[in-house]
């Protein structure tokens, strides 16, 4: 069938000064949505999967003990209810005995231990072990000192009941569970294959609402609903396509042809245009876009002052009004908006630390370190990974320094690889990135600049910063916690080793039909309660 | 004859190893492994993706390895797609980049060949100077403008072609076009030129002072002639071609070979970009012997000046 | 390659000649318009008014403002001097490497020839596309990348033609002439060799001409080219791709450019090779 069309393509393609209208998509299923993934997932395995196609596609395909909903809601998946010890160190999940794969056999708590223990075993060689590291003996497993799996502190009680040991009390361990990482895995499929079961439909089995279908190699993604879901009543879809488009551009092209129900990748350049037709939609990220200064390697940044002065110096407001234009909130702090804790946002609670486009007291402190009118700073190196997104932001910017503080810097553009390498070696002044959370809580972000962490690129180092921190994880009374977090963030950006800049949002374009679908704080797509209308 | 294909077949492999070394070594000097992601992962995880992928091996080791699967036509592991084999992932994409190449080469040469001929046989005529001018023009816009801009006449504005995506022959008219547009304008150029140069040449006034007609002149006896240089293009630009782009597989989102050129080096795929060095030069290197044998028996006088290489 | 008589065409070298008068009035017009263009405009090519981005063109600025409210008149004429700049000296940069290399491998022929023309063969096997990336990639990109890169691709060419034509011409009357006189190599190399052979190399560096303009662009498209806040052509053409449906100025002014200047030079060649012929 394929064949004889190609072969009618050949005949029509010799016509090629003929032109001829588009022959439209196949006509499938009409309750289909289709989205477009970006580039092929690099596997569909959730013990391997790191980046955010692969984990949108694996949210699909699986569930976990908890799920996020919207409002950043924690709400049961696999597990109906859950029970937390007074000392917050241990976790009863109590499973739903309806859940089941979708080739029909049940989900048992021995599914997730065997799913634990295998992301945490060194031979699977896990990028996101570490999320799993805040329960008992995890990492010392995972590094090979520990080498019974028994240890680890996840046992099934019986066939429904989990038990979960951590080795300190982990206040977000239930938006955790939520998390790819620790989905459970069909044992007898996984260790039929284990180098492959994720490439071929009939072996990938999942327990989530929809069921792999068919993958074409960068090509497309089909599910389709999986009736054996045990809240298959609730799943509206009949299935989903993901295509897999890694230009932006021609994502929107996609979408505005018709041919997409959701772009959520859109082209930086076009956003303006969107948000004047009124179709823009947004959502926040739960990210912060900042520059890391190096405080080590060029005398003057080695001085609160200087890189005080640096981060005032900046207009944030004009940054993503003009620049990234899609109406981003500056960054006057570290921690993004959307951290709940103890029933209050974060974000909110703690307020701004830093005023926003002060050039004026920009050049006070600079004068006030020694450096009046910018005279004695060398030319400072600002790296940025290559994308049109950080280089334009580092060209304004750049600019800004250069008219408010006459300093001069250069910009530094490296692709991805080198860049990350160029960072890990501290050979730059000022580095770009883009920081997402890997989990519901300030710590996310402020476990960045512990003293010696292996993030903390910035060579700064403050024992009543790592102190205030320690403190934080050890209280359990949420509000007490907030006010330790608030502390410590408040004398970070009195330190300054970084430069915040904005909070990211994710832009997005959907029809009118279309209602229900939830991005997650994370970052990743839920298609659960998606639906199609007026169909 | 036989004496002369075993050396050249030898001198190829030659090649091909010298090739698949030197790419060995400048690879493993790039920065990065195929595993830095946007966070330091903990030390323990990064030796247990050592341990697995075999990355802390020293280097002599796995380029013995690599050269033991390479005699077996086995071109090891994506480090990126996990669990696929580089010779699975060259096996899907080769067929969308050849497909495409094919097609944009028929159209090359089926418009080309003729455009360069009258363009030689009515030399300095205006439609000539058509040919230089737009000829010239095809060369002037680069692909990353060019396939854009069509995506947007053709598909955005007036809605006739479907905008991307690997599926019907309407899909491939755009992509097809925007690949053609060079190699068209080059084979132009080179058969007016070559034409150009073998019209006066004794033998074909001679040919004409015994009566024949000027048309048969020219197919029976200039022609031969004059494509010995454009036949001798072919392989650089075949391999070029059907090897993909890089640009047009991105903007029109097909799953093709060109991508892998430049997306295997970001990826730090170790085992994909030998993957591709090593297809593209056995292409070359392949589609270079057959051309020079095919020029060899046409016309061996001609066959070894005018032998050149290339590829972008 | 063999001369041919003289084709008592006159048409044919007219047309040679219009052509390269089109070609020369092209290229020396860019030139200029590259020299002294950014004299004639108020702005700074770095100068951002972040208000005023995106703004289409007007009295005020000519060619509009890119996005971040920079004047594009300034950047595209900058933009000028600097593809200009690399692409004349990565063409001479490929002239000293390819010339000396041909002329060694096609006057002492042999096993130097072998051995020339071998490493050759090996270098055109490689995916040259790849290993610019690979290049880039370990040095960094930016200018010093960028000459490097773009300086080792199109010698081999010349090398091979240079090669091709010293093998023949090595046999020439006037050349074995002068051997018998006792001239040396290199005397006999520049008196008698390279004068004969440069009208078909300008004609082949002619054409390098578009096509580094091309090469260099996408690697600005790659962001592998020149670092910003320079910008070359190609960077300013791939930015102006990326905004061509919000604001297609930014795209057509540059992109306008790059087409007339390789058409320019494409003319040029071809006129070039039309009075070589004649002759």
């Amino acid at each position: 069938m394929r064949k004889r069309g190609r072969a009618i393509g050949y005949l029509l393609l010799l016509l090629l000064l003929v032109s001829f209208p588009g022959c439209t998509l196949l006509e499938g299923e009409e309750n289909i949505l289709h989205y477009n993934l970006g580039p092929e997932p690099e596997t569909l395995d959730p013990a391997l999967a790191v980046g955010e196609p692969e984990l949108t596609a694996i949210l699909a395909a699986f569930e976990g003990l908890t799920r996020l909903a919207p409002g950043g809601e924690i709400v049961p998946g696999v597990a109906r209810d859950w029970q937390v010890s007074p000392d917050g160190c241990t976790y009863t999940f109590y499973l739903r005995e309806e859940a089941r794969y979708c080739n029909g056999s049940p989900v048992q708590a021995e599914d997730f231990v065997y799913a634990w223990r295998r992301v945490l075993a060194p031979e699977t060689a896990s990028r996101y072990a570490y999320q799993l590291y805040y329960i008992k003996n995890a990492a010392l497993y995972n590094s090979g000192q520990l080498t019974d799996p028994e240890q680890v502190g996840v046992r099934a009680l019986d066939a429904h009941t989990l038990q979960v040991e951590l080795e300190h009390p982990t206040g977000y361990f239930l938006s955790l569970v939520a998390f790819p990482t620790y989905f459970p895995v069909c044992r007898e499929v996984v260790e039929a294959d284990p180098e492959g079961w994720w490439l071929n439909p009939g072996t990938y089995v999942g327990n989530g609402p929809f069921k792999l279908e068919e993958w074409k190699g960068r090509q497309r993604l089909r599910f389709s609903r999986n009736e054996n879901y045990w809240d298959a009543a609730n799943v509206a879809l009949a299935g989903l396509e993901f295509t897999l488009v890694e230009e932006p551009a021609t994502e929107l092209a996609l979408f505005e042809s018709g041919e997409m129900d959701l772009a959520s990748h859109l082209p930086a350049g076009e956003l303006a245009r969107l948000a004047e037709e009124g179709r823009l939609e947004k959502v926040q990220d739960l990210a912060v876009s900042f520059y890391f200064i190096n405080t080590t390697r060029t005398a003057p940044l080695a001085n609160p002052l200087v890189r005080r002065a640096l981060a005032q110096a900046i207009d944030r407001r004009e940054l993503v009004t003009y620049v990234t234009g899609g109406g981003e909130e500056p960054a006057l702090a570290l921690v993004p908006p959307g951290i709940t804790i103890g029933g209050k946002d974060f974000r909110r609670e703690g307020g701004d630390y830093l005023v926003d486009g002060d050039a004026a007291g920009a050049r006070r402190l600079l004068a006030e370190a020694g450096y009046p009118g910018g005279e004695g700073i060398p030319t400072l190196e600002l790296l940025l990974p290559d994308s049109s997104e950080y280089r334009r932001l580092g060209e304004a910017i750049q600019e800004m320094w250069r008219r408010e503080l006459g300093l001069d810097v250069t910009l530094v553009t490296r692709e991805w690889q080198s860049f990350f390498s160029t960072m890990m070696e501290g050979d730059f002044d000022l580095a770009a990135v883009a920081w997402n959370a890997d989990y519901l809580d300030p710590s996310s972000f402020l476990d960045v600049f512990l003293s010696g962490g292996g993030n903390n690129f910035t060579g700064w180092a403050n024992s009543r910063y790592d102190e205030l921190l320690a403190q934080a994880r050890a209280t359990l009374e949420p509000a007490a916690r907030r006010e330790l977090y608030h502390r410590a963030e408040e004398l970070l950006l009195a330190e300054m080793p970084l430069i915040p800049l904005y909070f990211p949002v994710r832009h997005y374009l959907q029809v009118e039909d279309l209602k229900g679908v939830y991005f997650t704080p994370l970052g990743l797509v839920d298609f659960k309660g998606a639906v199609l209308s007026g169909q | 004859m036989f004496m002369y294909l075993a050396r050249r077949l030898g001198v190829s492999l030659l090649v091909l190893w010298l090739i698949a070394t030197i790419t060995f070594l400048l690879m493993h000097s790039l920065p990065g492994g195929p595993f830095t992601g946007e966070k330091r992962l903990p030390e323990a995880i990064l030796k247990n993706l050592e341990d697995r992928y075999r990355l802390g091996a020293p280097l002599w080791q796995r380029y013995r390895a690599f050269l033991g699967n390479l005699v077996r036509f086995d071109l090891g592991p994506s480090y990126r797609y996990l669990g696929k084999d580089v010779n699975q992932i060259l096996a899907e994409a080769f067929p969308v980049s050849a497909t495409l190449g094919v097609l944009a080469l028929a159209l090359a040469f089926g418009l080309g060949i003729p455009l360069g001929i009258q363009g030689a046989v009515r030399q300095g005529s205006f439609f000539d100077q058509l040919i230089v001018i737009f000829t010239a023009l095809g060369m002037s816009l680069p692909t990353f403008v060019l396939a854009p801009l069509l995506l947007y006449l053709f598909a955005l504005k007036l809605g006739w072609l479907p905008p991307a995506l690997w599926g019907g022959p309407a899909h491939l008219l755009l992509p097809v076009v925007s690949l053609a547009v060079l190699p068209t304008t080059l084979v132009a150029r080179l058969v007016r030129g070559s034409v150009a140069e073998v019209l006066p040449a004794e033998y074909l006034t001679l040919a004409r002072a015994k009566g024949l007609a000027e048309g048969v002149v020219l197919n029976r006896h200039a022609l031969p002639n004059a494509l010995i240089p454009v036949l001798a293009y072919l392989g650089p630009l075949a391999a070029g071609v059907l090897t993909g782009s890089f640009v047009i597989e991105r903007v029109f989102a097909l799953p093709g070979l060109g991508e892998h050129f430049v997306a295997s080096i970001y990826n730090r795929d170790y085992g994909l970009i030998m993957g591709v060095t090593l297809f593209y030069s056995t292409l070359l290197v392949g589609l270079n012997l057959l051309v020079d044998l095919l020029c060899a028996c046409l016309h061996p006088r001609f066959a070894l000046l005018h032998r050149r290489g290339g590829g972008y | 390659m063999k001369r041919q008589a003289g084709s008592g065409c006159g048409r044919s070298r007219r047309r040679g000649n219009l052509h390269l008068l089109l070609g020369s009035l092209l290229v020396v017009g860019v030139v200029i318009l590259a020299l002294v263009g950014p004299l004639l405009s108020p702005y700074s090519p770095r100068e951002q008014v972040l208000a005023r981005s995106n703004r289409p063109p007007d009295g005020e600025h000519w060619f509009g403002t890119d996005s971040l409210g920079r004047d594009l008149f300034t950047r595209t004429l900058y933009g000028a001097r600097i593809s200009l700049g690399i692409v004349l000296a990565v063409v001479l940069l490929n002239l000293c490497i390819g010339l000396p290399y041909g002329a060694l491998a096609g006057w002492y022929g042999g096993l130097v020839d072998l051995l020339l023309m071998g490493v050759l063969d090996v270098l055109y096997g490689v995916p040259s596309l790849l290993y610019i990336i690979f290049f880039l990639v370990i040095l960094g990109p930016g200018l010093t990348g960028v000459f490097i890169t773009l300086g080792l691709v199109y010698w081999l060419d010349l090398a091979r033609q240079v090669r091709n034509q010293v093998l023949v011409l090595k046999e020439a009357d006037f050349v074995l002439a002068a051997r018998a006189l006792g001239l040396g190599p290199w005397q006999i190399f520049w008196q008698e060799l390279l004068p004969n052979m440069l009208p078909p190399l300008a004609v082949t560096l002619l054409f390098h001409i578009p096509q580094a303009i091309f090469l260099e662009a996408f690697l600005s498209y790659l962001g592998l080219g020149v670092q910003a806040p320079w910008a070359s052509w190609g960077a300013l053409v791939a930015e102006g791709v990326a905004n061509m449906r919000s604001a297609p100025w930014q795209l057509f002014f540059p992109a306008a450019l790059i087409s007339l200047t390789i058409l320019g030079f494409n003319l040029l060649g071809e006129g070039l090779q039309q009075l070589t012929r004649d002759d």
